[in-house]
């Protein structure tokens, strides 16, 4: 996946309408609630492989975190 | 644990809710007053309608709704049912067995074999098992299930994490000896390592708070801060979140798996795989994890009634099916339900020719007492002795 696509998938799994970019920070979405952590959790592990515990989510600041992640 | 059954089948179902549906959509103080983000809630959540029994129903008064709609549907002789489990997370009393009021209300004869079995969420599965069992040992011809659960009924609106997840319902089914029935098979595990991940603590022996104790009552009712900022009392149940949610993702498919192999079916030889509707995201991963497409793992249980726990496998199957099983059509169905214990329980059940399927809404039945007066007749029955 690449860079773009990540970002085109985040905007659905996080069900919002901001065009995201790798430096959008979370803590400033509206949609970066627990709705959308379990969201990514399960878009990390289904499509990257990769297991991310809630605790670990809430200390990442930006969406190129979550990409860095996912290995994007 | 894998155990095979044949000549023996489920022949009715029937279900009860509660009249009372709650709507997301009514409920959009808890969402900033907008439907987008109610909407939103129901895309990613699941979270749209649940049924709510009144706070005088108990398990008990939807069992035996939907028993006794069984029972007058399909003619059932009252006096000639042989046994009858009923399975209950919150029984009506501390002792003895709902079941022996179940009985009573029932009208069943003193030649029926009753019990509660104490299970939560895969309570309809394993009262299936041990009701294929006892029929298989050829002790009985057949045997009348019902479950009931009311998780739903005393949550507090404004509590977002819990009110839109839960629901309330009674559900009845006759199992009974049929030759030439297709086999049945099981796969039973029993996760004891996971007791503690999901417990009601507070109100048993182990913890022994005597309420009739003032200290002790206060002690089980006062909140305390806990690291996640919520408060929390000893009267609650407990839930270790990530072990559950563990469990439910790796644990069930794997015993849907097994289940698969030893049985040698795949995926294209079920219709539907039929899951505890935990909420929209576990069904999803447990299904994506056995191995099954999208369109065969219905979450429409979950949608339009909530997670009515032990209940939530027939409404889901009526609620997708019940027009084909009404008929008598065939379905090859695959259950999997998981759950407090740590258990889960896999069924490979194709269905077929059943006599009786219906869903129904609770009416309260003539001489119903609410709590109030039940409270004032055990008062005048212990001052008069």
């Amino acid at each position: 996946m690449t860079k773009e696509e990540f970002l085109t998938e985040m905007q659905d799994v996080l069900q919002t309408e901001e065009v995201l970019n790798m430096d959008t920070v979370l803590a400033d979405l509206d949609e970066w609630d627990s709705l959308s952590m379990m969201a990514t959790m399960a878009f990390l592990d289904k499509n990257f492989g990769v297991k991310v515990k809630i605790a670990d989510l809430k200390t990442l600041g930006t969406i190129g975190d979550i990409a860095a992640k996912a290995g994007v | 644990m894998i155990k095979k059954f044949s000549d023996i089948k489920m022949s009715g179902l029937s279900l009860v809710l509660p009249s009372r549906e709650i709507s997301i959509y009514d409920e959009l103080q808890y969402y900033g007053n907008s439907e987008k983000k109610a909407e939103r809630a129901h895309k990613m959540a699941g979270f749209w309608k649940r049924r709510v029994a009144d706070g005088d129903v108990t398990a008990a008064d939807l069992g035996v709704a939907a028993a006794e709609k069984l029972i007058s549907s399909m003619s059932l002789d009252r006096s000639r049912i042989e046994a009858m489990l009923f399975v209950v997370q919150q029984p009506d009393y501390g002792g003895p067995c709902t079941s022996y009021s179940v009985h009573h209300r029932l009208g069943l004869s003193k030649d029926c074999y009753v019990t509660d079995i104490v299970q939560g969420c895969v309570g309809w599965c394993f009262g299936l098992l041990s009701a294929f069992q006892m029929i298989a040992s050829g002790a009985y011809d057949s045997v009348l299930l019902v479950n009931g659960d009311t998780p739903a009924k005393h949550l507090d609106p404004s509590d977002r994490i819990n009110a839109p997840l839960f629901g309330d319902a009674g559900v009845a089914t006759l199992v009974e000896r049929c030759e030439g029935s297709p086999e049945v098979v099981f796969n039973l595990d029993t996760f004891s390592d996971g007791f503690e991940a999901l417990i009601t603590p507070g109100a048993g022996a182990r913890l022994s708070f005597d309420v009739r104790k003032r200290s002790d009552l206060d002690e089980l009712t006062a909140t305390f801060d806990t690291a996640n900022g919520r408060k929390a009392c000893m009267a609650e149940s407990y839930m270790d979140g990530p072990a559950v949610f563990e469990f439910s993702t790796q644990k069930a498919p794997a015993g849907i798996r097994y289940l698969m192999s030893h049985v040698g079916k795949g995926v294209d030889d079920y219709d539907m795989l039929f899951l505890h509707q935990a909420n929209k995201q576990i069904i999803q991963t447990v299904g994506s994890n056995a191995g099954f497409p999208a369109e065969k793992v219905p979450y429409s249980g979950f949608e339009n009634f909530g997670n009515n726990t032990m209940c939530s496998i027939p409404s889901t199957l009526l609620h997708e099916k019940g027009d084909l099983l009404r008929s008598g059509g065939s379905l090859r169905a695959l259950f999997c339900a998981f759950g407090n214990g740590l258990v889960s329980c896999a069924i490979d059940m194709p269905i077929c020719g059943m006599k009786f399927v219906e869903t129904s809404v609770y009416e309260r039945p003539e001489g119903f007492k609410t709590t109030g007066e039940w409270r004032t007749y055990w008062r005048e029955k212990f001052i008069n002795t």
